[in-house]
């Protein structure tokens, strides 16, 4: 049993009934609770300083379309119906859906030219989360799970990887102590954290205290210690019900100015919880914006899309710039693959692995860049080709992690963040 | 101190009859007898002590869970304590192997495996597989013709017909083959196929082969490539177009010849171009004939009496699962230089598997009356100088994490929820388990392996358990739910405590347990009662009448994704489902509903009823922590 390392479990010295009774029914008790208030608020008003790097993954479930998002071919028998736009960088235009991110092309770093070899969604999206294709003797740990193990406070009060609107690769090898904390509706802040129905914190008191003499009773009847693992875990979640940090989950608490200015979309949202927990700490948190797959209505599902994407990532972009963030928060946008340059019969794109983009932002990426590109219609890599390796050790990089360092798997592999690639200096401000 | 432990020695050796044993067939005693020897000599010659028998009703709880994934009914428990027949041990063992819920469970375990709680593609039909697996341990297949199966199945993939489709495969109904949805599961990459066969029907890893030669173990990329190339010759045609909603129609055919790869075939059959080339050739070594058919072939071999990994494979699974622990860990990971733990043990297991026709009822017996299944979940105590041993080698009973889908029933046994859940799910209650499971093991505990035992247990987990409506909702007195039934039924409070115990954790309280619950439900409160859920969202259950008003409204041509933000009730769902037009819309369809099923039935139960005195409150309390309990959230 993997178990939390920062969490010392009941020491003999005390008798096993009062540390239950701290463990779970006493922690809600006042005085503890006030002192942990204090607490938790200079942690908050200290993390600004020592905060270090974070990453934000916007995920493109599905695979997008490359040619009608940031590598448009207008005009062009594979181009579609979107017009292209300018942008902020010379010479370098978006499909016609993307104004406010055009706007911003200057903090963007573009990659045209990813390819990779795997089509098929779950591959490709386990490959890109993971950086490494699938295999059935390993779980490879996804790059949250990684900035999780590289940057993260393993004894922080909010978790080191949060995940909204969407099943997130895990933690593999690495351990679920490093996995995604999910949350499901950015609206709704964190699943069943407030008190059910008909419970006020009396009654919860009394609960954890029926519980605790259960625990207690079941620990004497057995004399295992590891019955304390479920104590510590309900310990843990009775702390994150209680802590001030845990507002940072709650949108509702941004003026409606704001919350507009990322869209009224769930992926909106999500991004505007993005930019909070990055203020609170929090390492790695993953948004996704799923319906890529338009392998029918291509282009009424894309200018969709659009509608949330746009607002959402720009916005985001805006406002940690705008608090001095952006340099130290890496923003990734990318989804499993591109789509096919060919139209089929009912006006959709299909699957296309070979040739497409993914965006970089933030965290001193190399901004208003344009890296690579695909032939005229954008079926073929034309330039400087990017490897999924190639693309890790880039993240890792620009993350202060050492794309070589390996970690140890259980079936005795080596395994690092990147698969041997090598950084890309082009997108890297400064090297 | 010495005093104490040589009680405790006396006990154990007086605590050896009754180990009932009595009524097995003399060939399977004979088989529980020598496995018994083995163990036991195993521990006297590391100085461990075992733990104690398992009483009756600890026996009971975890011979349900084990084979059945339910718990005992408190009148079967009452039942089995009171009887005084010697054999009662065995003759519930066969009487839950020879029930349906035996099926449910282990199907639901091998769909798991095989196919993933989370896997999805359209061209699987995932229940009409399930439905195959359920036949197949009802009726007690042997697993090598399972196993067969699975690597030679030719056929569709479905039974059913999709919507928007035209005509029917002549040969439909004749033809179909459920268990050719786990090559469809695989083949879009050839070398998943040959990496499963030998993962999980061999316990031998191959994957590491596909990349590097490795230095120490025996075999080569060349052997894996050639491995695989069993596979190269069957590949499936499509007999539906896009455009359809549900599973299309698919046949799964092995040919005579490799495929010719085209370039309008390359991208489906990109993966079969490094393998066509290869000759199939055994891990054994041995090539095969090249005449028939290829994956015959290959299951001969690998299903083999004399092929030793087979047996292993499974008996050392089904030791983990039964056991906590397999000889072997990982349990699908043997090779010479991961040794098994008390390799002759396995041995012995798997060579009797294989010499009776692979028969997983005779192995369950065996299992269930062995020594190691019968001790008591109690920890080493501390004087015996054997803490250096990093395993006890099962000289006590492990303290095993339910899988998902067992705990979502305990939890329906345990509060009789299962009845209101149907009708407030509309008789879907199948469905809600899914959506469950998989809502669970996505977001909730981050692991989609159904085969650890010890699975880690989460932060989400805990909330969903300490606030959410799965533990707060089934825990409340609401008619038809088995604590409503227990307060009106029960004339005392310390036979509500009784029945609750048993409920949950299949026993009879000890007099103290009793004694402070009777105090504390007894203890002056103030009736608890907050206005609304807090969400502002009314969950009004799968089952609710009138349709949201923009779904209601909505014309023709509405965007479909748009239309599926709003579905908020049942109805919605179901108006919803009549204007899917292809297979995109039925996957965020499905998506959507999951989400919903997987969450509204539980919060209906939640906003229904109520407790209307302090103390009823105090008794929702008490089957609440009931249910957040190590006791009754582990198989021990």
């Amino acid at each position: 049993m993997k178990h939390m390392s920062h969490c010392p479990g009941p020491s003999p010295l005390v008798p096993r009934r009062a540390v239950l009774a701290t463990g779970l029914g006493g922690v809600l008790c006042s005085s503890i609770a006030s002192w942990q208030l204090r607490a938790a608020a200079q942690d908050a008003n200290t993390a600004k300083a020592r905060r270090g790097k974070a990453c934000i993954l916007l995920w493109m479930n599905g695979g997008p379309s490359h040619i009608d998002t940031f590598d448009p071919k207008p005009g062009t028998k594979t181009g579609g119906e979107f017009k292209a736009i300018d942008t902020r960088i010379k010479g370098a235009q978006f499909a016609e859906h993307l104004p406010r991110l055009a706007d911003q092309a200057d903090k963007l770093a573009v990659i045209r030219s990813m390819t990779t070899k795997e089509g098929n969604h779950d591959r490709a999206g386990y490959l890109m989360h993971t950086g490494y294709a699938p295999s059935t003797t390993l779980q490879h740990p996804s790059l949250g799970a990684w900035v999780s193990h590289e940057l993260g406070n393993a004894a922080a009060e909010l978790p080191n990887f949060v995940s909204v609107r969407g099943a997130s690769v895990g933690a593999g090898f690495l351990g679920v102590q490093h996995g995604p904390f999910s949350i499901q509706k950015p609206s709704e802040g964190v699943r069943n954290l407030p008190l059910a129905k008909d419970v006020d914190r009396a009654r919860f008191e009394r609960r954890l205290s029926a519980l605790a003499a259960l625990q207690d009773d079941f620990r004497q009847q057995t004399g295992r210690q590891e019955i304390a693992a479920h104590d510590i875990v309900y310990q843990k979640a009775v702390r994150l019900m209680q802590s001030p940090l845990a507002k940072a989950f709650e949108i509702k608490h941004e003026p409606q100015a704001v919350q507009q200015s990322y869209g009224d979309s769930d992926f909106g949202r999500g991004c505007l919880m993005a930019r909070r927990l990055v203020e609170s700490g929090v390492k790695f948190i993953e948004v996704t914006l799923d319906g890529w797959d338009t392998h029918v209505d291509n282009f009424s599902g894309v200018r969709n899309l659009c509608r949330d994407l746009d607002p959402g990532m720009s916005a985001l972009l805006g406002d940690l710039a705008e608090r001095e963030l952006l340099d130290d928060t890496l923003v990734i946008c990318m989804g499993e693959f591109g789509r096919t340059p060919a139209i089929n019969t009912a006006s959709g794109r299909d699957h296309y692995p070979a040739a497409w983009s993914a965006v970089l932002a933030g965290g001193g990426t190399r901004g208003g860049v344009m890296h690579g590109s695909t032939d005229g219609e954008g079926g073929k890599v034309a330039a400087n080709p990017v490897t999924v390796p190639d693309l890790f050790a880039t993240i890792a990089t620009l993350l202060g992690i050492d794309p070589t360092r390996e970690e140890m798997s259980p079936v005795g592999r080596p395994i690092a963040i990147s698969d041997s690639g090598r950084r890309i200096k082009e997108l890297i401000n400064g090297a | 101190m010495r005093f104490l432990v040589a009680t405790a020695l006396f006990l154990s050796a007086v605590a050896k009859p009754a180990l009932a044993d009595d009524k097995l067939p003399p060939d399977i005693a004979a088989a529980v007898a020598s496995l018994n020897q083995h163990f036991q000599s195993e521990w006297s010659a590391k100085s461990l002590k075992p733990a104690g028998p398992v009483n009756d009703a600890g026996y009971l709880r975890r011979i349900y869970l084990d084979l059945t994934g339910t718990l005992p009914p408190p009148e079967r428990i009452h039942k089995f304590l009171n009887s005084e027949d010697q054999n009662k041990r065995t003759e519930a063992v066969d009487s839950l192997l020879a029930s349906s819920d035996y099926a449910t469970r282990w199907a639901n375990y091998w769909d798991a495996v095989l196919m993933g709680r989370v896997t999805e593609s359209a061209i699987l039909d995932r229940g009409g597989f399930k439905t195959w697996l359920h036949e197949q341990w009802a009726s007690n297949s042997p697993w090598d013709k399972i196993v067969a199966e699975l690597l030679t199945a030719e056929g569709w993939n479905t039974n059913r017909q999709p919507g928007n489709s035209n005509g029917h495969p002549p040969n439909q109904a004749e033809r179909y083959a459920p268990a050719v949805n786990w090559f469809l599961k695989h083949w879009q990459s050839l070398p998943e196929l040959s990496s499963s066969t030998s993962k999980t029907f061999l316990g031998v890893q191959l994957q590491c082969a596909q990349c590097h030669d490795h230095k120490t173990e025996k075999w080569t990329q060349e052997d894996y490539r050639q491995f695989t190339a069993f596979f190269v010759k069957t590949w499936p045609t499509y007999f539906d177009k896009a455009l359809v909603v549900g599973t299309p129609r698919v046949e799964v055919t092995e040919h005579f010849f490799v495929p010719p790869i085209t370039a309008r075939n390359e991208k489906y059959l990109a993966s079969y171009k490094d393998y066509v080339k290869s000759t199939p050739k055994l891990l054994s070594g041995e090539a095969v004939s090249t005449w028939g058919s290829r994956r015959q072939e290959l299951a001969r071999w690998v299903t083999a009496k004399d092929n030793l990994y087979f047996a292993k494979a499974f008996v050392n699974r089904l030791w983990a699962v039964l056991l906590g622990r397999g000889f072997v860990e990982p349990i699908d990971d043997f090779r010479p230089t991961n040794p098994a733990i008390l390799p002759e043990a396995l041995d012995l297991l798997a060579a009797d598997f294989a010499e009776h026709d692979f028969d997983i009822h005779r192995l369950i017996r065996i299992v269930c009356a062995s020594r190691p299944y019968q001790l008591a979940a109690q920890a080493r105590s501390a004087s015996e100088g054997s803490e250096h041993l990093a395993h006890d080698l099962w000289s006590s009973y492990p303290i095993k994490q339910l899988e998902v889908e067992v705990l979502l029933q305990v939890v329906l046994d345990a509060t009789g929820a299962a009845e209101t859940l149907n009708r407030l799910s509309n008789k879907n209650l199948e469905l809600v388990r899914s959506a469950f499971a998989r809502q669970f093991v996505t977001q909730i505990s981050n692991d989609d392996s159904s085969e650890t035992a010890n699975v880690d247990e989460t932060i989400p987990r805990a909330l969903l358990m300490l606030n959410g409506p799965l533990f707060c909702g089934t825990s409340r007195v609401v008619s038809g739910l088995s604590l409503e039934n227990t307060l009106s039924d029960a004339a005392t409070d310390r036979e509500r405590i009784q029945r609750l115990y048993e409920l949950t954790l299949s026993r009879q309280p000890r007099q103290a347990e009793s004694d402070r619950w009777v105090a504390i439900v007894s203890a002056e409160n103030e009736l608890v009662s907050t206005p609304g859920a807090s969400s502002d969202i009314k969950f009004s259950g799968l089952a609710a009448l009138v349709p949201s008003a923009q779904i209601a409204a909505a014309p023709p041509d509405a965007d479909f994704s748009e239309l599926l933000k709003h579905a908020k009730t049942g109805v919605d769902f179901k108006l919803l489902y009549s204007r899917m037009k292809n297979n995109a819309d039925a996957g965020q369809y499905v998506r959507a509903l999951r989400e919903f099923a997987a969450e509204a039935p539980f919060r209906a139960l939640m906003e229904q009823g109520a407790a209307r005195t302090a103390k009823d409150q105090a008794f929702e309390d008490l089957h609440w922590a009931l249910l957040n309990c190590t006791e009754f959230l582990t198989n021990h």
